[in-house]
């Protein structure tokens, strides 16, 4: 009872404070001021520069339909005729091939302005017949049955639909609503690109924690510091202390009762900015999150590392200004460490995180996180690079490896300028790379075949190399692509002498040599993923659909694959399944031993057995966490790495083991037939069936990467990691144990992992470490 | 170890509430400074119901004591007991009531807030801290202004205040460090009104007090300081008497006389060893023609006999 007491006096004491009392004005200042915003869910129907997942192919779509006769009457001319005159007159520079920049947003604009039509009437430039071949989802084919009686904002929407039906490859994923963000009662001008759900994810994940941290982290820290600064130099004032000494309680407990009394500051205005916070999302923009609340105990822990420190600088000086000064200067070694950390995490050890790995005649290949293609040289022990002109903008495929009678290949691609333009600028060669016989240590690398525009990634089915590209997929015989005598002869001119053939380019259109393989009826746009089956078929999983295809034999009869010419190998369906969930969300695929596995992130997985009519299963993950790479091995096994760095294993029998690796980032199925797992930055670990573990590459790391290891991590372990205590806010809001950065349906975006163990840990034992010597320093000192 | 060695042999040890022996306190210093020596084997004890004051100049090593007996600080050697427990410990410490001389009660407090948290502290149920805090507002003259902040109140209110709040829970040993510091003589009589009325009751009372005539009054016993050494220890009439008499083995006496025709007395007086040395110098005045009028011993006060203890201890 009477250290409750002590505590209950720090309370009173608390909120007699005038500082306190400040702080919560402004605290409800702000809450007022967010008090009138509110969301208001639209259907989506103006277009926007982030719409566009393929601009240079929409351009040269629209310069098409306005110069091709061809294009006359079709879908895409009709809507390139009546685009807005100024920049139909821009496109039609593009297709005359002058040199013509057209911002993204310019041509997202020049859409939105064909969505309206007089009312009750069809706009201008939409006929039936010329949209009658057209694939309409589900969506356009009930709104165009009932196209009479809808108003005109379902006008626009259906409007939208078919433009969006017209310009196939073009346009990424987007929700079929939007939220239109208010401000007591007034609309924004815009809307948001978000449906509900991931308004609510963006919100929790994003928004809060940021509100939260930067409020806790830079503004009530400071003001709890300062004024809980007096509580210990007062308390040590002998007719204070003596009294307080003179009672039947300890020193132990009266100073822990005094540290924990002296976190009211902060509880007290945590709580009402939480509480109000939770309210407001609850009312106004029907989130209710109750672990919203978590924040209190979270942010009163951050607020107790300091308040330690504050407490040490007080019984050691008996001065409340010296404790300020102190706490904050430890403050700053918090920032700084962390900053310097941070840099380290991203321009040491992160650019040497192996993201994919494979075995090429015994050599070990890997791409780097910057998209560096290395190889390890076990002579020198260490990675050596194969391409390093990797700028930050660059794109490089991901190593994809053949076996041919020549020996061993491993293929890739570098597409430049592809940060913001995921497709990149000018064309893209096939980088052809035959591993150094016995005693060389060169590698022979040689450009052959020109990819297709927009090509994403490379996949080898059977004897053909597939292109994946933002318009489908195309295929050549391996044998032709990598052999630059029978490859088709590249043009150096990239094609620009031939205005139209450049068109095709921008469009998507793939050198002679690729053939378009995708079936009209499946799906190709964002977030997609091309596996082969192993049976010489191809699965292709593009949103919530999942596709099968396979060679149907020569053919050159009608309802052939899209833009495939008469005598080439035809692909049709085989099967398609629809998935739950999230359609936008990003997702991994492999395929193996008659399954499919196709896990989002988030965590939701689905397995799909190829044979029969089953419909996928979805199955339970055995760690909180997304897959970020997922391989089949020899026995039809799924090896998984998740962003956890753990690696498992799925078994035929649908049983999860977990491997025995930490800190992994990538897998291959060996040569072999060992499971090769990329970990710990850059080391390579091999896995035997009976999950015995034996490290394959240990290389000789930079001086920078040994100022890490021996410098930078024991300063983060002892330095307390305060900074990543947002993520654990993050983290206890969101419920969630990592965060998609980005856009969640490209596969460039990066899955971030809470970081909450090393925070806790480091700032939980500074707490124990600092107050055991506090409260030993105080029991033991004559006052 | 120097200075007086005193006590009372107390019959039953429930008697002796406070024991000090042997204690002494050297404070370190700093890195090249040497410690203060600030108690030098001090000992003695105080029974029930006693009133027992604590004299010295500054640096004498009063507020040491005072701490020590508190746990506030730890003997270099030697022992301090409460009730036959260790000073500091919980058992002593709920046993004694505390008023520090320069008394600091957090300014958010109320009277009323402020003996609620005491008592608290001091483990009392919930019911008893209502009764006291109502009896002990009364008691010390606070009615009325006990629901006022603490920063209103005068030095003599707060010095109310903390004498409550030294009551709170009833305690058995009172420590009282300048109790009527602040006071205005209507409230130093209150306050040894009270102390009156605690003796009464079996409690037993320390007093550091720089004020000698409030010792006198309300003391049984004083203990004198000085430069860490216990000088003296005994009631007041003890110590007049030990001055009065000189040093041990002598004694001062005022002798009044007429000289011959003379109308007008002279008192003088004389520092003997003992009666032979007075009958000589009786004698010798009478053989000079003198009348003796009077032969008394010399009487003293008691801030005289502390200044010649401890003037003593400063040589």
């Amino acid at each position: 009872m009477p250290y409750l007491a002590v505590i209950a006096d720090s309370f009173r004491a608390a909120t007699k404070s005038k500082v306190l009392w400040v702080a919560c004005v402004a605290i409800w200042i702000l809450l007022a001021l967010l008090a009138p915003s509110g969301t208001r869910e639209t259907l989506t129907t103006d277009f926007t520069a982030f719409d566009l997942d393929n601009a240079t192919r929409l351009k040269a779509m629209l310069a098409d339909g306005l110069v091709n006769p061809r294009t006359e009457g079709s879908a895409v001319g009709r809507i390139a005729a009546a685009i807005d005159e100024g920049l139909k007159t821009r496109l039609e520079r593009v297709g005359r091939g002058e040199d013509e920049r057209i911002r993204y947003d310019e041509l997202a604009g020049g859409l939105t302005g064909l969505l309206d039509a007089p009312e009750g009437e069809e706009p201008d430039w939409y006929d039936a017949a010329a949209w009658a071949g057209l694939r309409r989802t589900a969506e356009q084919e009930r709104l165009e049955k009932n196209v009479d009686d809808l108003d005109s904002q379902r006008r626009r929407r259906l409007n939208r639909l078919r433009i969006l039906s017209a310009f196939p490859g073009v346009f990424g994923a987007r929700t079929p609503t939007s939220l239109r963000p208010t401000y007591a009662g007034v609309d924004f001008p815009y809307d948001l690109p978000l449906d509900r759900d991931r308004f609510v994810t963006i919100v929790n994940q994003l928004v809060l924690p940021t509100i939260i941290s930067w409020l806790l982290g830079f503004v009530l820290i400071f003001l709890g510091i300062v004024v809980t600064a007096p509580i210990v130099p007062g308390m040590l004032q002998p007719g204070s202390l003596h009294l307080l000494l003179s009672k039947p309680i300890s020193r132990t407990g009266l100073l822990l009762s005094k540290f924990v009394g002296g976190c009211a500051f902060v509880l007290l205005c945590v709580t009402q900015l939480v509480i109000g916070l939770y309210l407001i999302l609850g009312l106004r923009l029907d989130v209710w999150n109750p672990r919203l609340l978590w924040c209190i105990p979270a942010s009163v822990f951050l607020f107790s590392v300091f308040y330690a420190v504050s407490v040490a600088a007080g019984l050691l000086f008996r001065s409340e200004v010296l404790s300020i000064g102190i706490t904050c200067c430890f403050g700053a070694v918090c920032l700084v460490t962390g900053v310097i950390g941070g840099v380290f995490d991203n321009f040491v050890t992160g650019r040497d995180v192996l993201v994919s790995v494979v075995q090429v005649d015994g050599h070990l290949v890997a791409r780097r996180s910057t998209g560096t293609i290395v190889a390890f040289d076990a002579e020198a022990g260490e990675w050596v690079d194969l391409i390093d002109d990797v700028r930050r903008d660059d794109r490089v495929f991901d190593p994809v490896v053949i076996r041919t009678e020549g020996g061993s290949r491993m293929l890739t691609a570098i597409s430049r300028g592809a940060r913001f333009n995921a497709y990149g600028m000018g064309s893209v060669d096939l980088l052809v790379f035959t591993p150094p016989g016995d005693g060389q240590t060169d590698w022979d690398v040689q450009p052959t075949v020109r990819l297709p525009a927009a090509t994403t990634g490379l996949e080898v089915v059977d004897d053909l190399l597939v292109a994946i590209h933002s318009v489908g997929l195309s295929s050549m015989p391996i044998e032709d692509a990598i052999n630059p005598e029978v490859a088709p002869e590249r043009s150096d001119d990239d094609g620009s002498a031939d205005w139209l053939g450049k068109l095709s380019r921008m469009m998507g259109g793939s050198d002679d040599a690729f053939r378009p393989m995708l079936p009209p009826e499946v799906r190709f746009s964002p977030p997609r993923r091309v596996a082969a089956g192993g049976d010489g078929s191809i699965w292709i999983g593009s949103g919530n659909q999942l596709s099968q295809i396979v060679r149907a034999g020569d053919s050159g009869a009608d309802g052939g694959s899209q833009g495939q010419d008469a005598g080439e190998t035809r692909w049709t369906v085989r099967r398609q399944s629809t998935l739950s969930g999230d359609s936008a969300m990003r997702f991994a695929m492999a395929v193996g031993g008659g399954r499919v596995l196709h896990s989002r992130a988030g965590g939701q997985t689905f397995l799909l057995t190829t044979a029969g009519e089953a419909e996928p299963e979805e199955i339970e993950l055995p760690v909180d966490g997304s897959v970020s790479a997922v391989v089949a091995d020899d026995r039809g096994r799924f090896l998984t790495v998740f962003s956890d760095g753990s690696l498992w294993r799925l078994s035929g029998e649908g049983q999860w083991e977990s491997l025995g690796v930490a800190g992994a980032s990538a897998v291959c199925v060996g040569e072999d037939g060992l499971v090769l797992a990329a970990v710990q930055t850059d080391r390579v670990v091999s896995v035997e069936d009976d999950r015995t573990v034996r490290r394959r590459v240990d290389p000789s790391v930079s001086a920078w990467r040994l100022a890490d290891r021996y410098v930078m991590s024991p300063l983060r372990f002892v330095v307390p990691q305060t900074g990543e205590l947002g993520d654990v806010i993050a983290s206890s809001i969101s419920g969630r144990s990592e965060v998609l950065m980005g856009d969640p349906s490209s596969d460039q975006t990066r899955v971030a992992r809470y970081r909450w163990f090393r925070p806790l840990v480091s700032c939980g034992g500074f707490i124990a470490v600092l107050m055991t010597f506090n409260v030993l320093f105080f029991r033991y000192r004559d006052y | 170890m120097g200075g007086v060695e005193a006590g009372y042999g107390w019959g039953m040890d429930d008697d002796v509430v406070a024991e000090i022996a042997g204690l002494t306190k050297t404070y370190r210093g700093g890195v090249r400074a040497e410690g203060v020596r600030a108690l030098r084997g001090v000992s003695f004890s105080a029974g029930r119901g006693e009133v027992f004051g604590l004299l010295g100049p500054n640096g004498a090593g009063k507020t040491t004591i005072i701490k020590s007996m508190l746990g506030i600080i730890r003997p270099t050697s030697g022992t301090a007991k409460l009730f036959g427990n260790p000073a500091g410990s919980l058992r002593s410490a709920a046993r004694v009531g505390y008023l520090p001389e320069s008394l600091r009660i957090d300014s958010h407090h109320t009277a009323r807030t402020a003996l609620s948290f005491y008592g608290r502290l001091s483990r009392l149920p919930g019911e008893v801290i209502r009764r006291r805090r109502e009896e002990l507002i009364d008691l010390v003259g606070l009615k009325g202004r006990d629901r006022e902040s603490v920063r209103r109140f005068s030095k003599g209110m707060y010095q109310r205040l903390g004498l409550a709040q030294a009551l709170m829970h009833d305690p058995d040993l009172l420590i009282l460090d300048e109790p009527t510091d602040g006071l205005d003589p209507v409230g130093r009589n209150e306050v040894r009104g009270v102390i009156e009325r605690l003796r009464e009751a079996g409690k037993t009372i320390f007093v550091n007090s720089h004020i000698l005539q409030e010792v006198e009054l309300v003391c049984d016993r004083v203990a004198v300081l000085a430069r860490g050494e216990l000088k003296a220890i005994g009631t007041i009439d003890d110590l007049r008497r030990q001055w009065s008499v000189g040093q041990p083995g002598r004694m001062i006496v005022e002798i009044e006389t007429v000289d011959g025709d003379a109308e007008a007395t002279v008192s003088r007086s004389y520092d003997l060893a003992d009666q032979s040395e007075l009958d000589a110098e009786v004698d010798r005045l009478r053989r000079g023609g003198a009348s003796i009028v009077a032969i008394r011993p010399r009487h003293v006060t008691l801030e005289q006999a502390f200044m010649s203890l401890v003037g003593e201890a400063e040589q």
